[in-house]
């Protein structure tokens, strides 16, 4: 009986608190989004433009999110019937988006980031723990 | 090659969903998948423990070994002599061993590989031998019809049920677990009561004070633990009395008094 109860708290609680924190995220990521839109982030190898480089370098900017109780419930849940694990597809696309932004954070001076790689690696995987994710972006940062 | 400023969208990578709603609907499921699993597998297991005879019983029981069943299992002399005074009016392949164990809720239970175990809070209750007696015939009734095989059974489909869980909910299906092996079904209950009595008669002599014990269980909170594995004692109670007097069991003789103290 205490299992369940304990069970259910966990349960509660992580929906609670992780929900609240995922919004709270999403509105701060979209704020920040805004303020970093002037530099310019692209995936290609070669700058838009040659002319004017002064120097170049590395930039990046990681994050560690972990999920929650009610997260790893329900993607156990989807574990069975399969399908779109929803839960984790809005905490990646905050890791994703959070990293990316502080790799643009890191060079607000710059003229853009070429080169954007976005990767991940899971923290805990094999444990029967709660898991977390990093996400690490990186980028040639060009200053003109 | 013109660069375009532009925000991420979120509905691509992360559309905002009812999870509750998706939840409420995935554990529904679950939850129906699981009930109409469990009760298949249930009606499968009673269709075999109808058919298996107590030597298969004998042979199927010897093949696991349940010597660790109880931690403070408690050997006792005088609870022998009386089960050893009714089995031989089952007649089943096996010996039954009666334990005593050192718990505080009022509790008795047959488990497979002919133990019964009768709890120290249990035993603490009893009046006199006579009811003492009662209580051994119901837990042999059990052996009798086979509801110990039902019970481990029962036990075997939760915890095969549970390794489906295992990674994620294996805790909740912890304390099902360890409940499950003394939860019979109210008629596997009322059968053993008839059981009891013909054993006691058999056995014994008589059926006097064969449903004091209940009588008193009836009231008093004490019992809350036991009524939950044994519900209903009026209904008990009456169909214990109606059976002593339509198979007119002895009930003139003087109870016996307990030659031991628990």
């Amino acid at each position: 009986m205490y299992d369940i109860l304990f069970f259910l708290t966990l349960i509660v609680v992580g929906y609670i608190f992780g929900t609240v924190i995922e919004k709270r995220h999403f509105k701060s990521l979209m704020m920040r989004e805004e303020q970093m839109l002037y530099l310019p982030t692209i995936a290609l190898k070669k700058p838009l433009d040659d002319e004017g480089i002064v120097r170049s370098e590395l930039v990046n900017g990681s994050v560690v999110i972990s999920i929650d109780f009610f997260k790893k419930f329900v993607a156990g849940l989807i574990n069975f019937f399969g399908g779109n694990i929803t839960v984790y597809e809005s905490l990646i696309d905050r890791a994703r988006r959070e990293a990316t932004l502080r790799m643009k954070e890191s060079a607000k001076d710059a003229s853009e980031i070429i080169n954007i790689k976005i990767e991940t690696s899971s923290i805990s995987k094999n444990t029967k723990g709660i898991g977390a994710i990093e996400v690490l972006a990186y980028g040639t940062a060009i200053y003109r | 090659m013109k660069y375009t400023h532009k925000l991420p969208d979120a509905s691509v990578n992360a559309p905002e969903k009812s999870v509750l709603l998706e939840t409420g609907k995935l554990l529904a499921v679950l939850f129906i998948v699981g009930i109409v699993f469990y009760f298949s597998l249930n009606m499968l297991l009673n269709f075999v423990v109808e058919r298996i005879t107590p030597v298969q019983e004998k042979q199927l029981i010897s093949l696991i070994d349940f010597t660790p069943m109880m931690e403070n299992e408690k050997e006792n002399d005088y609870l022998q002599e009386l089960t050893d005074k009714l089995t031989p009016c089952l007649s089943l392949p096996y010996s039954i061993k009666t334990y005593m164990i050192d718990t505080k809720e009022p509790n008795a239970f047959a488990m497979p590989s002919g133990k019964i175990y009768i709890t120290k809070g249990m035993l603490e209750e009893i009046q006199n031998e006579n009811e003492l007696v009662g209580i051994i015939g119901h837990e042999l009734g059990h052996f009798k019809h086979k509801d110990h095989l039902r019970g481990l059974g029962n036990s075997l489909i939760l915890a095969f049920m549970s390794l489906f869980l295992e990674n994620n909910y294996g805790t909740l299906f912890d304390t099902s677990l360890q409940l499950s092996h003394a939860k019979y079904s109210q008629k596997a209950e009322f059968e053993a009561d008839i059981f009891g009595l013909s054993a006691m008669q058999c056995g014994y002599g008589n059926v006097v004070s064969s449903t004091t014990l209940f009588e008193r269980m009836n009231d008093g909170n004490k019992w809350i633990y036991f009524l939950e594995t044994h519900p209903d004692f009026t209904s008990r109670i009456e169909k214990m009395k109606a059976e002593i007097v339509e198979k007119g069991y002895n009930l003139e003789a003087n109870i016996t008094p307990l030659k031991e103290k628990f």
